[in-house]
């Protein structure tokens, strides 16, 4: 009850933010509109919507970062967790009340992505509900970042900081070039990351290719594992 | 019955005791005011009496219930010196996300209506808190601490920045909750404290170094004024009218 009360107040700060809008919905929206459009007369097999899709997707998500970070440090500038800190409520509500609204709004992401895909070509098959799934997976990551992050930081900072997590799923998870062509050293430093897996695993689950999405899957699920326990650590620490 | 017995209650940041060793009591009932410059402690001492920073040494009792456990967050809440409110949410939003944290559905939707009604919010009760002005947002951040029902209510800075019209509102609203709850008051205007406290203390360094009446403060410093008094007993080493 708790948890869930923390986190209908959440989603309403989320929701009624148009940053929020902006950048989980319109921007990446522009963008698949955009490469769509390039695709049509400059055709670059990355770029098919096939491809381009679960990119923009798991693009999307990582915004999620930056709202929970500017949440959290805005929270705790108010002094509104201090309240909060003051009453029953334990870390565990606090934390997946940042989370679940979250999640929901990168479920909705994701649904709105594949929708606009489908209307450039992508084909509208059961797969694509797997691959809603393996996002509300991605979402979690990316909040438990954001969590870290609005822990640490100030209000002000954690908006620019969180942004370089945009920028490095941006450039690591191999949405806008082939990190193959790249080379080695580029390569490997995509590969122990969770970018390049996070989009692999949806393409996969789109693909219905089962241990492809699983064994990509695997890195997210110990990212956000490891990235869930040090902010829990970090929002108990807060806590005192 | 105590609302709050402290013993030795002390927080250390390093090597500077931030609060040194503090003993009072406070009665059920009672409006208990901590004073002192920026720096004495009294910021301290309230977050230590509200769960927000564990004690280096010592303990509170609150309600015979030890600060050191967690039973103790049952009586109290807190209204801190920023005004603490979920920006993007209606008063009634607000509220009601208070309430929904100690009651169940129906008993917070009940409890909201009554708190709108006592805290004269009617006006605004769909407005969103960013755009209420700074008197509002206060009675709102206050109502926020209030419909928990504490049986200890720590307001810290109520007034601080409001014109003299709601600050005098304020102290109505703040006298009327004096019947409900014990209340632990930290202010910088000496007029406030005069006129809503029972009983005062005045910290310097960590430790109280008076503690009585304003009247009975008044007459250890010899001066005229409960401000002067303040001011001379700061100066010097105070005294206990304990």
């Amino acid at each position: 009850m708790k948890t869930l009360n923390f986190a209908n107040r959440n989603l309403k700060e989320l929701i009624r933010d148009p940053i929020t809008i902006i950048f989980a919905i319109i921007f990446p929206e522009c963008l698949l509109v955009l490469m769509s459009f390039i695709n049509r007369n400059i055709p670059i097999d990355l770029f098919s919507i096939e491809k381009l899709s679960p990119g923009i997707a798991f693009f999307g998500l990582s915004f999620l970062s930056m709202f929970t970070a500017i949440n959290i440090s805005s929270d705790m500038e108010t002094s509104f967790l201090t309240r909060l800190f003051s009453t029953t409520m334990k870390a565990r509500n606090f934390i997946f009340g940042y989370v679940l609204p979250n999640v929901l709004i990168g479920i909705v992401q994701t649904l709105i992505c594949f929708a606009s895909s489908i209307a450039f070509g992508l084909k509208a098959q059961v797969s694509l509900v797997g691959a809603v799934a393996v996002s509300a997976v991605c979402s979690v990551l990316f909040v438990s970042i954001g969590i870290c992050l609005g822990c640490v930081l100030s209000n002000k900072a954690s908006g620019g900081v969180s942004s370089i997590v945009i920028q490095l799923s941006a450039w690591l998870s191999g949405i806008w070039f082939d990190i193959k062509l790249v080379g080695n050293v580029y390569q490997k430093i995509c590969e122990v990351l969770p970018f390049y897996h996070g989009v692999e695993a949806i393409k996969a689950a789109i693909n219905l290719d089962l241990s492809a999405t699983i064994s990509n899957l695997l890195w997210i699920i110990g990212y956000t594992i490891i990235f869930m326990i040090i902010s829990t650590l970090l929002f108990k620490k807060k806590m005192k | 019955m105590k609302a709050i017995k402290c013993e030795n209650l002390t927080k250390k940041f390093k090597n500077i005791n931030a609060v040194d060793g503090l003993n009072f009591e406070v009665e059920e009932g009672e409006l208990f005011s901590l004073l002192g410059t920026n720096g004495a402690g009294k910021s301290t001492t309230i977050k230590m009496l509200c769960g927000l920073l564990k004690p280096t040494s010592g303990d509170a009792k609150i309600f015979d219930e030890s600060i050191l456990k967690e039973e103790f967050k049952k009586f109290v809440a807190v209204s801190p010196q920023e005004t603490a409110v979920a920006k993007n949410l209606t008063v009634k939003e607000n509220l009601l996300f208070m309430a929904k944290i100690y009651f169940d559905k129906t008993k917070a939707e009940e409890k909201t209506k009554e708190i709108i009604k006592e805290f004269s919010l009617e006006k605004v009760e769909n407005q969103r808190a960013k755009t209420l002005s700074g008197g509002y947002q206060r009675r709102l951040s206050i109502a926020m601490a209030v419909i928990s029902e504490p049986k200890l209510l720590f307001l810290d800075e109520p007034t601080l920045g409001l014109d003299v019209i709601s600050m005098h509102e304020l102290w109505d609203t703040i006298t009327n909750l004096k019947k409900k709850s014990t209340i632990i008051l930290t202010t910088h205007y000496m007029k406030e404290a005069e006129k809503l406290s029972d009983k005062i203390a005045i910290m310097k360094n960590g430790k109280i170094i008076a503690l009585g009446t304003a009247d009975e403060l008044i007459k250890l410093s010899r001066k005229s004024d409960f401000e002067e008094a303040f001011i001379e007993i700061s100066k010097e080493n105070g005294g206990d009218i304990r």
